[in-house]
Order: structure tokens, then sequence, then C-alpha cells
């Protein structure tokens, strides 16, 4: 097979992380040492983290974020520094669910803490929550 | 994981209650592992908001997480859901095994505004 027949092929059999990032890989094995193995398990890295990617975007999609732009990456914490920063990110690993426990966030009258809101939201994603149910449960069925 | 404003939740709960699905949608509500219940206060809410969100909270406790944001102190959320007993026994399951972060006091809204000095506190 050439390179456009294998693209089309694992296209056909929905690789298409490994088919993105094939050519890119073959230079690599070219330019660079790189045994069979290596070379597979590359493209089958790659694959898996396409997935994972396009996984957690359609989950972030379906939950309806209202910013789900906003993550701890671009939170300031500086702004407000007397905030609990490692309780923030004790939550944000998600462990208290497995835990059942619960968080109340507090702000005072008129100061909002929305972008912290969101932001454990999206953070929580990568830790492996279950799906997000859709704005309309009903709908879903 | 479920994200809803608390208006939009009750909302959602009066909608299932008026076509016949209330006890199908509130178990997805009790059940679902972490449930945000956003801008507690923001809103005026129906009457019977402190007795549904007490249902929820309740069914929820210790078997489910809930994070519950608000911009109202809890001194003042029996006043605002005009159920202090209801607002008490919600308090009391959430604060059990709960977490508490204070927010602010500056809104991260306003930070644009400020001058960069300021902005740095």
């Amino acid at each position: 097979m050439n390179l456009i027949e294998l693209d089309r092929a694992l296209k056909q059999l929905r690789l298409g992380g490994m088919a993105a990032v094939l050519e890119t890989r073959l230079r690599q094995a070219q330019s660079q040492p790189l045994a069979p193995i290596d070379l597979i398990s590359c493209l089958v890295s790659d694959e898996l983290a396409r997935r994972s990617e396009r996984l957690l975007e359609r989950r972030k999609k379906q939950a309806q974020f209202r910013d789900a732009q906003k993550t701890l990456d671009n939170f300031d914490f500086t702004f407000n520094k007397k905030m609990n920063r490692s309780l923030v990110f004790d939550l944000a690993t998600g462990a208290f669910i497995a835990r059942h426990e619960d968080a109340l966030f507090f702000g005072p009258t008129r100061h909002r803490q929305k972008p912290l809101g969101p932001s454990h939201r999206t953070s929580c994603y990568p830790a492996g929550l279950p799906r997000a149910l859709p704005r309309n449960p009903h709908s879903a069925r | 994981m479920l994200y809803r404003e608390t208006h939009t939740l009750l909302d959602d709960l009066a909608d299932a209650t008026l076509d016949g699905t209330r006890k199908e949608h509130m178990e997805f509500l009790v059940t679902v592992p972490l449930l945000i219940i956003d801008d507690l206060g923001m809103r005026k809410l129906p009457l019977i908001a402190a007795e549904e969100l007490l249902e929820i909270i309740m069914r929820r406790y210790e078997r489910a997480s809930t994070i519950l944001t608000s911009n109202r102190p809890v001194e003042d959320w029996g006043k605002l859901l005009g159920d202090a007993a209801a607002v008490s026994a919600m308090l009391d399951r959430l604060l059990h095994h709960g977490h508490v972060l204070k927010c602010g006091p500056r809104s991260w809204r306003t930070k644009t505004d400020l001058p960069p000095q300021e902005a740095a506190g």
C-alpha cells in the first residue's frame, strides 16, 4: 500500500487519529532509529490520545457549560489572594466525588465566582467523570 | 455530571411534573455522580424551591456529590427560599461532608476595569 491507500484504509477502519499523524511518524521513523514496535506504539498512542480528546470535547458539549472555555489553567488566583487555592486544586482532582462529598462556593453580594465554578466543571472531566446528561434528559431517549 | 443553574433545575423539574415524568426526572437528578447547582440567589425562585431543593439534597446526601454556588450568604437563604426549616435541613446535610470555598472579595468580572496597580492587589 502507498501512503494514500494507507490513509484511506485507516479512515475506513475508523483510525483517524493514526491517519492524521501517519506521515509525520513515518518521517520520524526514517530520520531517527525507531524500532517497528516503537513506531506502532507511537501510532496507537496517537490514536488513543485523539479519541480521548474527542470524548472530552463531546462530553463538554453535552454538558452545555455556560463558560466551557474557562479552565483552572487560566484562572487568576492572585486577584483574590485570600482564596483557599489548595482547596480549589483538591476539589479539581474530583476525589471528593468518589467519597460522595459536597462543596459550597460562596461569593459576597455583587462578587461572582463564576470563573471558578465552570473551571471546576471542566477540570473534573479528565478525572474520568461519567458522561454528562444533556440539558433535557428526556431528549436523550 | 450534570450542570444546571438553580432556576433552570427547578424549571426542568416543574416541566417534568407537568408532563408526568417527575419521578423519572428526579431519579436522574438524585443519581448523577456530580450535580452542580449554580447561582442560588441570582433569580427569584418559585415558592416550592426550598422543598424541591431539599428533596434533591436529602436524596443525594452521602450517595452522590453536589456542588452548590451562591452569591448570597447562608444567613439569607431562609428568606430567599421562604422556608428556614428546609434551608436548615439542606445546609445540615451539605455541610456535614462539605467543603466550603469562599471566593472574593473582589469580582473577577470587574478586574479588567481596574487600573493595573489596583488589579494586582
